[in-house]
């Protein structure tokens, strides 16, 4: 069951109102890639894995992602929340604003809404950590493209740690791949007499 | 929000940013002696931490996992996360 | 009667030039033909034995040692020296039901069930062979299946770096964007 702390996993922040840029964060939001999806997707693949680190892992980043979406609405939310009707409208915000006013809805960057097409639980334990692979590096790259767009340097370095996040979460989802395939019995690795292939020398470039 | 509630949250963040990542860790690595023991370690500030802050603060969980309120209802009390200015000024 | 395909008519020079690269690369497969003994003889169970046709894989990864830089730090490995880490290496490719998986069909001789007139299908190859020439090969492993290197625990940052950054972990720090674009892109 889910508890709630009062405290944000990081200290999200925004330098000055940007309506325009708030436009585009939102997608991490409500969008294909953003944290709501993440978040859903594992949760709801962790029912059906076989061994006890994915459970944990898939609940554990699961809940992680909830964390971060609380993050991203922090964002979106001081980005517009002092902004004037004119603001609203050059940055583009007028249909949103006629929807929703300042509040946070579940869309992407265009204003598509969410949609649970979004994710995949496709019951096979490797098919969905592949998807859950994926699916960070889809995050990863769109908070590449969030950081690039960014003229707020505040709002860059939130996007950095929620962007650090992501690559951690790829290391974890490889190694429970890794696990899965031990309990498939498919480990069929090849490596150098006494080696072991947990710990493998790393050569120095 | 002062600047020393602020401070403390903070100090907060690290420590159970830390005990999150650990976390993940020995979720893929249950039998690591070493992430275990960085982990006990961590949890122990946190907990103690979390006391102190919500001693003065008020709780910072909710259904019945953080401190209990003195006379009034604290859990309901601004600001709320989002709401925070963790700008310096 | 065979299609002409376009382009393919034997005046043409795309044609005679497609025809010495395949007549390079056909030189090339026999002389590597010669010496796969060495890898079949390793004790891999999963390699399959010289008649059978041994692929691209074979001829491309023999490529690669003869492509090896001189002066590079990588090391060459005897196929002796590998270790077949294996659940089972008495018994054949079992499934995740524990059922045997049959050996891939072999190539049949008329071609009849082949919608494509004459071309026979060229057995599957059931494992990829050692080529280290670059430190990433070091680990090999089994054909279509993805690995992640497993982090072992070292050092932690101190917890004010480690929340700045996102990580606890400084293996696995890194810069914004991930993926460089190569220089002069």
């Amino acid at each position: 069951m889910w508890v709630y702390q009062k405290m944000l996993q990081y200290p999200a922040r925004v330098r000055t109102t940007n309506p325009r840029l708030a436009k585009a964060v939102i997608t991490q939001y409500g969008g294909p890639d953003g944290e709501l999806a993440a978040s859903l997707r594992y949760l709801t693949q962790r029912y059906t894995m076989p061994i006890p680190e994915a459970k944990a892992a898939l609940t554990d980043i699961g809940t992680e992602e909830l964390a971060h979406m609380e993050i991203v609405a922090t964002l979106v939310y001081n980005l517009i929340k002092d902004a004037s009707i004119a603001e609203i409208k050059r940055a583009g915000l007028d249909g949103y604003y006629a929807d929703h006013d300042k509040a946070l809805y579940f869309v992407n960057a265009e204003g598509m809404p969410w949609i649970a097409s979004y994710i995949q639980s496709k019951g096979d334990p490797i098919t969905d950590i592949h998807e859950n692979m994926a699916a960070e590096q889809k995050a990863r790259s769109t908070y590449e493209y969030l950081i690039q767009l960014s003229d707020d340097p505040d709002v860059t370095d939130t996007l950095r740690f929620l962007w650090q996040r992501e690559i951690v979460h790829f290391q974890r989802f490889g190694e429970i791949l890794n696990l899965l395939h031990d309990y498939y019995g498919r480990e069929r690795v090849f490596h150098m007499k006494g080696w072991d292939p947990k710990n493998l020398p790393t050569v120095d470039k | 929000m002062d600047a020393q509630q602020k401070e403390m949250l903070l100090r907060l963040m690290e420590l159970q940013f830390a005990a999150t990542e650990l976390n993940l860790y020995l979720d893929t690595h249950p039998d690591d002696m070493r992430a275990l023991q960085e982990f006990r370690m961590r949890s122990q500030e946190l907990m103690s931490a979390k006391m102190e802050y919500e001693r003065i603060y008020g709780p910072l969980l909710n259904f019945g996992l953080g401190m209990t309120s003195r006379n009034s209802w604290q859990w309901i009390q601004d600001p709320w996360p989002w709401e925070v200015n963790w700008r310096r000024s | 009667m065979r299609r002409q395909l376009p382009g393919r008519h034997k005046s043409s020079r795309l044609f005679r030039d497609s025809e010495r690269e395949l007549a390079r690369e056909q030189a090339k497969r026999r002389l590597r033909r010669r010496a796969p003994d060495e890898a079949a003889s390793a004790g891999h169970e999963l390699i399959p034995p010289a008649e059978q046709i041994q692929g691209q894989a074979a001829s491309t990864a023999a490529e690669r040692l003869d492509k090896t830089p001189s002066g590079s730090n990588c090391c060459r490995v005897d196929p002796e020296d590998l270790v077949h880490f294996y659940s089972g290496p008495e018994e054949g490719l079992k499934d995740n039901q524990g059922q045997e998986v049959p050996p891939p069909a072999q190539a049949t001789q008329d071609g009849s069930d082949w919608p494509f007139e004459g071309r026979q299908p060229e057995a599957a190859q059931l494992s990829n062979q050692a080529t280290p020439d670059t430190p990433s090969s070091l680990f090999f492993g089994e054909l279509a299946t993805a690995y992640v290197p497993w982090q072992t625990f070292g050092q932690t940052l101190s917890l004010r770096e480690a929340l700045r950054t996102g990580t606890l972990f400084p293996e696995l720090v890194r810069n914004v964007p991930l993926y460089q674009k190569p220089p002069g892109t």
